[in-house]
């Protein structure tokens, strides 16, 4: 560490207009001290932050987020934004979790207008423990390469993630009592797992391929998965492991097509015969066949997921 | 049509809960009764679409030639002497419970909480499942015979089957349509084309992006 | 070969092959059924084939690699002609010896022969060992005879002899006639009269029909159509040139599993040879009839077994079921007339027009005729592939032929019908083998896979298999079945692991009534019908939760 360098957290704080704003203004108008690291963006509404605001501020280098709003049940508009706000944080916590990251960086906390003592006493303690932390990633033991890739993976999945929230991780009854009690049952966990962090290695998979061709043992090691969870996500996805080579000439698919003289009801047949010639089915393999058949690519994918007989990806090789 | 040839569909008089109907040969359940304007919910169905016959909502009793059975509405062919029965103990027994297998999937979703309320089922029944898709089809075969370009399909089998959208296809024709969002029952099929947008479609601008 | 263009060239064929037969040259038959070829890997055979080629016996000694000789638990197998002599669990080093002592020394091998373990008594032919002795080996009697690559040897055991008594001396009415006496029923598990199904077909409106041999064989335990169809192919073959002549086919599919390669490879042979000779083709024995077959894969999962299933994928569509509001013997493959039967039905076809309906109809029981291959497996001392007559009591099969339970244990429960079927407790054993009675008892006989199961076994298991099995192998499309499994399923592996709650068995029970009633296809409609048996006669076991009984893996934990 270089002489005289001290680490300041660099905090983002969204800050709802109507009462954690206020209250931190008031904070400053009565001179309570509180470190001078957080920087404030006013929202109307605690409810209008985004996860995508939030992946963005980790993602750009910042090291801890603040979300401020009403207490619960006096948001300031009838829709009780600062609920939104609890379950949107609640998940991104998990998120963070998930991705290696401590969900602590990442605080809500309810201010009223005229509470600019607590605010300043939130901040005297938040910040100090972020000190404790360090840098984004640094407590954690992450390098910044990793993180990147991790916090990209997030970032591009934020559509689909929110759009389950409002299907399937909503909570009946708006109280902090539910909410709590959901967001930490074995149901939200179990939901949580199969609905995000399933399609959340998916991401990550995809990611490493779109960079090059890895093997299923390298990106098992990357990722931290198991090797038969990654093949699973390659077969369902039907995705290659090495999309764009060819392994089969095109000669060998036209002679196996022909034999069986170009009947689009001859598809599976076709297709159980290059499988045993070839032992797994490349991308582009399918795509040919679905051109020469005149069969939708749809209806192969359907078929080659149908059951294990069909392999998209070269079995038994150690690259 | 060739004048003077034309073939009259004969005319079938058949009996939907004590109404008699008269349906044309070649004509279902479902289509007889819904002449008739006699309810019979269904989920799977779609007037554009053939009948897929999946979900099995819109099961009745049938009795003909003294033999009784169960049957999807939206498919079976009417015929002479045709007895149905829209509602009875065990049509809405089915029906009970068929909905509380969906909506342990997908709870919130409207169409399935109007029915819900009309056969009393409940929601809570079963632990609710991760997936939210009710696997009804209507993407996947308005996309194939209505829109005739198959962006989105089947995969798997059994309890794993799911919908996927094809990335090669949706990413071109998808933006300027989307008209099988409206069919969904859930809002899973928006999710599952913001999944396959955000993981397959090769229009990240980084460097070593494979092109397709 | 030149094609054979009337009866009476065919009989001078025969003739022909049979007196170049030398009644009293030795030869070996070696079971080359799935079952003896696992474990052997064909190591047998070469060691035969060398053996031979060493003592220069080439001309002088037949070797053939047969289908199926049934008796699995004691294979490999092989039986040396002229004698019969039956040698059981041989292996490579025995061979030298056996050719030397037995084949040339005409002596026997007394460690060799089969032992009865309750007697001690050995038996020296097929027909004095137990497991033969109790059968009525009409379909699978030939298959030690038989080369399944050898058009010929089929030949000689009057093959294609009923195909040229149906083409040339009956019309296409009597024999659909003569199959309805016989009351032919389908071996696949339906049990449908395949006499009205193909009076259906051949009266719907139509030229074109087809006909298709169903050789999927998806049913967990069911090891019989595949002994006959690598076995014995010509002998389905005929029967399905018969069918398509009633029934007024010139199209047929033979639909069989994509991960048997030697039995694709004999399937294909005997396809390519009954073109040759003129048995499939045009103008079949100078008749007029037309008739084609093409070989067609399966993709591997169970409900391709299933009839309309398995007409999408042979229309290159996903193996999915359709609803049979109308039947697909009015409306099939393409929307055309199609006739689907078993390997086993089809197989029965020739014995029914050679022998005639009256001495079918004397085997058998008030409604179910014939003989029927069972496969037996499970906790069980002889495991294979036996035929017995309708009627036969299930007790005469599992102690009679199966030879009881090992290691002294009690007999609990016989599952019938794999993953579609039931069981039934031992209070039942008398039941006649009967397509009625024991779908009376919630048993149905299926395709015919007798599953032992012993004292050890929990029955709760047995229905939480199952339905893992179907799980994975429904095509999931419709809601009662498919969601329906994974409730059951997910009820079950609570209650063996313990985790049982009141009402769950009454949940179970609902669930089980809207599958059955509400499911688009056989699978679903059935699938919960061995956890419905084992509710009837073992309903304690789930009341207990079953803590007490344990498999024996679980209890050495």
């Amino acid at each position: 560490m270089a002489a005289g360098y001290t680490f300041e957290p660099r905090i983002l704080g969204f800050l709802c207009n109507w009462c954690c704003y206020a209250g931190a203004d008031l904070a400053g108008v009565s001179r309570f001290q509180y470190p001078p690291n957080i920087r404030v963006i006013r929202v109307m509404c605690s409810g209008r932050v985004d996860p995508a605001h939030i992946f963005r501020a980790f993602s750009t280098g910042l090291d801890a987020v603040f979300i401020g709003g009403c207490h619960l049940d006096d948001c300031h508009y009838v829709t009780h934004g600062n609920y939104d706000a609890l379950s949107m944080v609640y998940i991104c916590k998990k998120l963070l979790e998930h991705i290696g990251l401590n969900p602590e960086r990442l605080i809500l906390e309810w201010v009223s207008a005229g509470e600019g003592i607590r605010f300043a006493s939130i901040m005297n303690e938040f910040v100090p423990k972020i000190e404790k932390l360090g840098p984004l990633g640094k407590d954690e033991g992450l390098d910044e390469q990793g993180l990147k890739f991790k916090l990209e993976a997030v970032t591009k999945l934020i559509p689909y993630i929110k759009l389950v929230q409002s299907e399937r991780l909503k909570v009946p009854v708006r109280t902090e009592e539910a909410y709590n009690k959901f967001f930490n049952s074995e149901e939200f966990n179990r939901l949580f797992d199969e609905l995000i962090a399933d399609k959340l290695a998916e991401s990550q998979i995809m990611r490493l391929l779109r960079e090059r061709p890895h093997s299923i043992s390298e990106i098992s090691e990357i990722l931290g998965l198991s090797p038969h969870d990654v093949s699973r996500h390659l077969h369902v996805s039907a995705r290659n492991l090495k999309a764009g080579t060819k392994a089969v000439d095109n000669d060998k698919i036209d002679r196996i097509i022909n034999k069986h003289k170009g009947k689009p009801n001859s598809l599976v047949q076709v297709l159980l015969e290059i499988q045993h010639e070839n032992h797994w089915l490349p991308q582009d393999v399918l795509d040919r066949v679905s051109k020469k058949l005149d069969v939708p690519i749809s209806r192969i994918r359907q078929i080659v997921t149908f059951h294990e007989t069909f392999r998209l990806n070269p079995v038994g090789s150690d690259e | 049509m060739i004048m003077g040839k034309q073939k009259k569909t004969s005319e079938i008089i058949v009996q939907i809960d004590g109404k008699k109907v008269k349906a044309a040969e070649g004509m279902t359940i479902l289509e007889a009764a819904q002449k008739a304007d006699i309810f019979i919910p269904t989920l799977c169905h779609h007037e554009k679409l053939e009948p897929h016959g999946l979900c099995r909502i819109c099961t009745v009793e049938v009795e003909v030639r003294g033999w009784t059975s169960l049957v999807a509405a939206c498919l079976y062919p009417v015929e002479k002497d045709l007895v149905v029965k829209t509602r009875s103990e065990k049509v809405d027994k089915i029906r009970k419970l068929i909905l509380e297998f969906l909506l342990a999937h997908a709870p919130n979703s409207l169409q399935l909480q109007d029915l819900a309320q009309e056969y009393s089922a409940d929601p809570d029944r079963f632990e609710k499942e991760s997936s939210f898709c009710v696997l009804c089809g209507l993407c996947v075969r308005y996309c194939a015979e209505v829109k005739k370009k198959n962006a989105v399909g089947f995969v798997e089998c059994g309890a794993r089957r799911e919908i996927r959208f094809v990335p090669e296809i949706a990413a071109t024709e998808c933006i300027n349509c989307k008209e099988c969002f409206e069919l969904c029952p859930t809002s899973y099929l928006q999710a599952a084309f913001v999944l396959t947008e955000s993981l397959a479609f090769s229009t990240d601008s980084s460097p070593t992006a494979i092109k397709k | 070969m030149p094609r054979i263009n009337s009866a009476a060239e065919l009989e001078k064929l025969r003739k022909g092959i049979l007196s170049k037969k030398d009644p009293n040259k030795p030869s070996i038959a070696i079971c080359a059924g799935m079952g003896c070829l696992v474990r052997d890997k064909g190591r047998i055979i070469a060691a035969f084939e060398e053996e031979i080629d060493k003592k220069d016996l080439k001309t002088k000694v037949g070797l053939r690699a047969t289908g199926c000789h049934g008796f699995c638990e004691k294979g490999p197998m092989i039986v040396i002609y002229p004698e019969e002599i039956s040698y059981v669990e041989v292996t490579p080093k025995d061979v030298p010896e056996i050719v030397s002592r037995t084949v040339l020394g005409k002596k026997v091998i007394d460690r060799l022969l089969y032992t009865d373990p309750d007697t001690g008594k050995k038996a020296t032919h097929q027909s004095e060992i137990p497991f033969y002795k109790n059968q009525m080996r009409h379909l699978m009697g030939n298959s030690t005879k038989i080369d399944p690559q050898s058009i010929d040897d089929y030949l000689a055991v009057s093959g294609y002899s009923a195909l040229s008594k149906a083409l040339l001396e009956m019309s296409p009415k009597e024999v659909l006639e003569e199959i309805k006496k016989a009351n032919l029923r389908g071996r696949g598990g339906g049990g449908f009269p395949a006499g009205r199904k193909w009076e259906t077909a051949r009266n719907a409106p139509g030229k074109e029909k087809y006909v298709i041999v169903n050789a999927h064989e998806g049913e967990l335990g069911a090891f019989m159509d595949r002994a006959i169809l690598s076995g014995n192919p010509h002998s389905v073959l005929e029967g399905l040139i018969i069918g398509a002549y009633a029934v007024g086919s010139h199209q047929g599919f033979i639909y069989a599993r994509h991960d048997a390669p030697r039995m694709k490879n004999n399937i294909d042979i005997a396809v390519a040879k009954a073109e040759e000779y003129g048995f499939l083709g045009e103008n079949i024995l100078g008749s007029g009839f037309d008739f084609l077959v093409e070989v067609h894969l399966d993709i591997g999962i169970f409900v391709s077994g299933e009839s309309s299933a398995l007409m999408r994928s042979i229309e290159g569509n996903p193996p999915e079921p359709r609803p049979k509001y109308i039947r697909t013997s009015v409306k099939g493959i393409w929307e055309k007339p199609s006739v689907l039967n078993n390997v086993e039905t089809w197989a029965n076809v020739p014995l029914i027009i050679n022998k005639g309906s009256e001495w079918y109809t004397s085997t058998g029981t008030a409604r179910s005729k014939g003989t029927k291959l069972v496969s037996l497996s499970g906790n069980i001392v002889n495991t294979g592939v036996a035929e017995v007559p309708f009627g036969t009591t299930v007790r005469e099969i599992v102690y009679g032929i199966g030879g009881g339970i090992p290691k002294g244990k009690k007999l609990k429960a016989v599952h019938f019908g794999g993953p579609m079927g039931g069981s039934i407790p031992e209070s039942l054993l008398d039941t006649p083998l009967d397509f009625d009675e024991l779908a009376k008892l919630g048993a149905p006989i299926g395709a015919g896979s007798i599953l032992v199961l012993d004292e050890d076994t929990s029955m709760v298991d047995v229905a939480r298999y199952f339905l893992d099995f179907l799980s994975n192998e429904s095509c999931g499309k419709c809601v009662p079945c498919r969601e329906g499994i994974r409730q059951m399923l997910k009820i079950l592996t609570n209650i063996r692991e313990g985790k049982g709650k009141e009402g769950d068995i009454e949940l179970l029970e609902e669930i089980a009534e809207v599958t059955g009633a509400a499911s688009l296809c056989a699978l679903g409609k059935t699938a919960a019908d061995p956890l419905l048996s084992t509710l009837r006669y073992f309903r304690d076991e789930y009341e207990t939760n079953n803590e007490s009984v344990k498999s024996p893996a679980e209890k050495r934990e």
